[in-house]
């Protein structure tokens, strides 16, 4: 009975020696046979994520992270599904491709993060630079346009935004940066390109401003008398006598003096040849003293009746009149309906030196308008 | 005899034991994701970028090393260290969220306060305006300055909307703009003002 006992228990233990050592050789075979984990690969991919993603490429790379990131993500799944596998059916095969690919798309996505940032940061910076100048330009332009000029509305809303724009690349937020550029970089170019336009036509006469402004001069020294040049653009109205510069006064204008007198009531200035017709002085007048020129002039009519023809103004507009240059100015703005107004002291002295008869050339401008941007402050 | 089956018993124990304490830290894992997503929420990675995306990092790292461990023999499995780096993410997560919370309370003041001057400001060019040379001579000038106190007005609105949606640095960089704007118009405003005294 002991015998039996006794035999059982060998055959026990050989069975458990046998399981054992079973179990031994298993692992021993597994560690040898089994493909090593991509551990080193998919860290190495991390890192390089990491890297690009400390760049800021999830920003200005944001394509090439991705797709990395989806490899790595792909390595990661397919580890995931081995690793739930018998060690020797693993195959981390993809999962090696994978976190390989996912390497060399960080690091490019990382390169090129670096070089958008740089490029982008450079285009906002010059961008900067140059719509300020832009603004510079029309912002000086708007200086010298009229009070009411559509210009002056267009000109704080982009001025604002590039502001903000300015603002937020210092904050480095380069892509709400460039967003606000680009949002407004073609109302700021259009905006100073009909500004130029607007200066340029207008400018076109020049050569005629400066001729009158001759003529008047030289018809002051054959007659040995007055003759009067009023400058719109340096609100200067200049007294030649006898071929010389006797007298500058300084005068207001019609609100919408940029440009010739179109029709009546559009409280433009007119410009062109006139000679005062009737002095006026005392009750005769509510601007204490004025001088009444001859508009419109034959020249006025013709080119009233072209646009009234042309269809450029209605069929009932009337041309107006009673253009003077009186008193009752020095408010430092323009503010006349028309008319060219002095101080009442000024207007003394000019209704002394003048009489029925005298010459008066209203111009645009006797200073270039390159002069006129360069310093529109000092002029106007 | 029973000694041996003692032995084998010990064995199978001690197999069962390992086995069982080296599960991973799934619960550890899911709860360091949902902090790294709720900062997200939080516009973490808008307000501290640098911190957030280590975290998020290190929330990739920990996973990644527990694949390591699963790749290895269930023997030789130890997820302890990574518990703990799991425990430490969210904690710091956390941190960087009432961080971000500072920031974002610090931001939101800097604007409200611009705002109260930029709106102080806007009222006294209004003031200013209402002080100014009327008249036929001066209502152009006054509705050009007009026009840009209006610009500003519907900026403050624009301001107060992005900031009831949260968006504190796109109302930081509005309120800058138009702060710059209403003194530009204030000082303008006085110097006119100034001109016809003198007159």
């Amino acid at each position: 009975m002991a015998g039996r006992k006794k035999g059982k228990g060998r055959v026990i233990l050989k069975w458990s020696i046998f399981i054992i050592v079973a179990v031994v050789i298993s692992i021993a075979a597994i560690s040898i046979f089994s493909q090593k984990p991509p551990v080193e690969i998919i860290e190495a991919a991390r890192k390089a994520i990491a890297e690009a993603r400390k760049a800021e490429a999830d920003v200005y790379s944001i394509d090439e992270l991705a797709a990395a990131e989806i490899k790595w993500q792909l390595a990661m799944d397919e580890w995931k599904t081995n690793n739930d596998k018998n060690p020797i059916f693993r195959d981390y095969e993809i999962s090696l491709n994978s976190a390989t690919e996912a390497i060399t798309l960080a690091k490019e996505a990382k390169v090129k993060s670096i070089r958008v940032k740089a490029e982008l940061h450079e285009y906002i910076k010059n961008s900067i630079k140059s719509l300020r100048i832009s603004l510079r330009y029309i912002e000086s332009v708007k200086e010298i346009l009229p009070l009411n000029h559509s210009v002056r509305k267009r000109v704080t809303p982009v001025l604002l935004k590039l502001d903000e724009a300015e603002s937020a690349y210092k904050r480095d937020d380069l892509v709400t940066a460039r967003n606000i550029i680009d949002s407004i970089n073609q109302s700021i170019e259009k905006l100073k390109d009909n500004t130029a336009d607007i200066l340029d036509n207008y400018f076109k006469n020049y050569p005629e401003w400066i001729r009158l402004n001759e003529e008047m001069k030289q018809w002051s020294k054959t007659h040995s008398s007055v003759s009067l040049v009023v400058d719109k653009f340096s609100r200067k109205c200049i007294v030649y006598k006898s071929g010389k510069k006797n007298r500058e006064f300084d005068v207001e204008l019609g609100i919408n003096w940029l440009g010739d007198k179109v029709q009546k009531g559009d409280r433009a200035t007119p410009e062109g040849k006139y000679t005062i017709t009737v002095k006026k002085s005392g009750r005769n007048t509510i601007y204490y003293k004025a001088l009444l020129i001859n508009f419109p002039n034959a020249e006025d009519r013709r080119r009233f009746n072209h646009q009234k023809s042309a269809g450029n103004i209605s069929r009932n507009a009337l041309i107006g009149g009673s253009i003077e240059i009186h008193g009752g100015g020095g408010k430092g703005i323009d503010w006349t309906d028309g008319c060219v107004a002095l101080t009442n002291r000024d207007m003394d002295n000019l209704y002394a030196l003048c009489s029925v008869g005298t010459p008066v050339a209203i111009v645009g401008s006797l200073t270039p308008l390159d002069k006129l941007l360069n310093s529109p402050q000092e002029i106007k | 005899m029973k000694k041996i089956l003692f032995q084998i018993f010990a064995v199978v124990l001690f197999v069962a034991l390992a086995t069982s304490c080296s599960k991973p830290p799934q619960a550890e894992l899911d709860a360091a994701k949902a902090a790294v997503e709720s900062a997200k929420v939080m516009e973490t990675n808008r307000y501290l970028a640098d911190e957030f995306v280590a975290l998020e990092d290190s929330l990739n790292a920990a996973n990644v090393a527990i694949e390591a461990q699963k790749s290895k023999m269930f023997l030789s499995r130890d997820y302890k260290s990574i518990k703990e780096k799991l425990t430490v993410i969210a904690t710091d997560v956390e941190a960087l969220k009432a961080r971000t919370e500072e920031r974002k309370a610090q931001v939101r003041t800097e604007v409200q306060d611009t705002l109260v001057v930029l709106v102080a400001l806007i009222d006294e060019d209004k003031a200013l305006l209402a002080k100014a040379p009327k008249g036929k001579e001066g209502k152009a000038a006054l509705e050009a300055i007009q026009n840009d106190i209006t610009v500003l007005e519907a900026s403050v609105s624009e301001i107060n909307t992005l900031i009831a949606n949260g968006d504190y640095l796109t109302a930081q960089d509005k309120t800058t703009a138009s702060k710059v704007k209403a003194e530009a118009i204030k000082e303008e405003l006085a110097t006119a003002i100034s001109k016809t005294k003198r007159r």
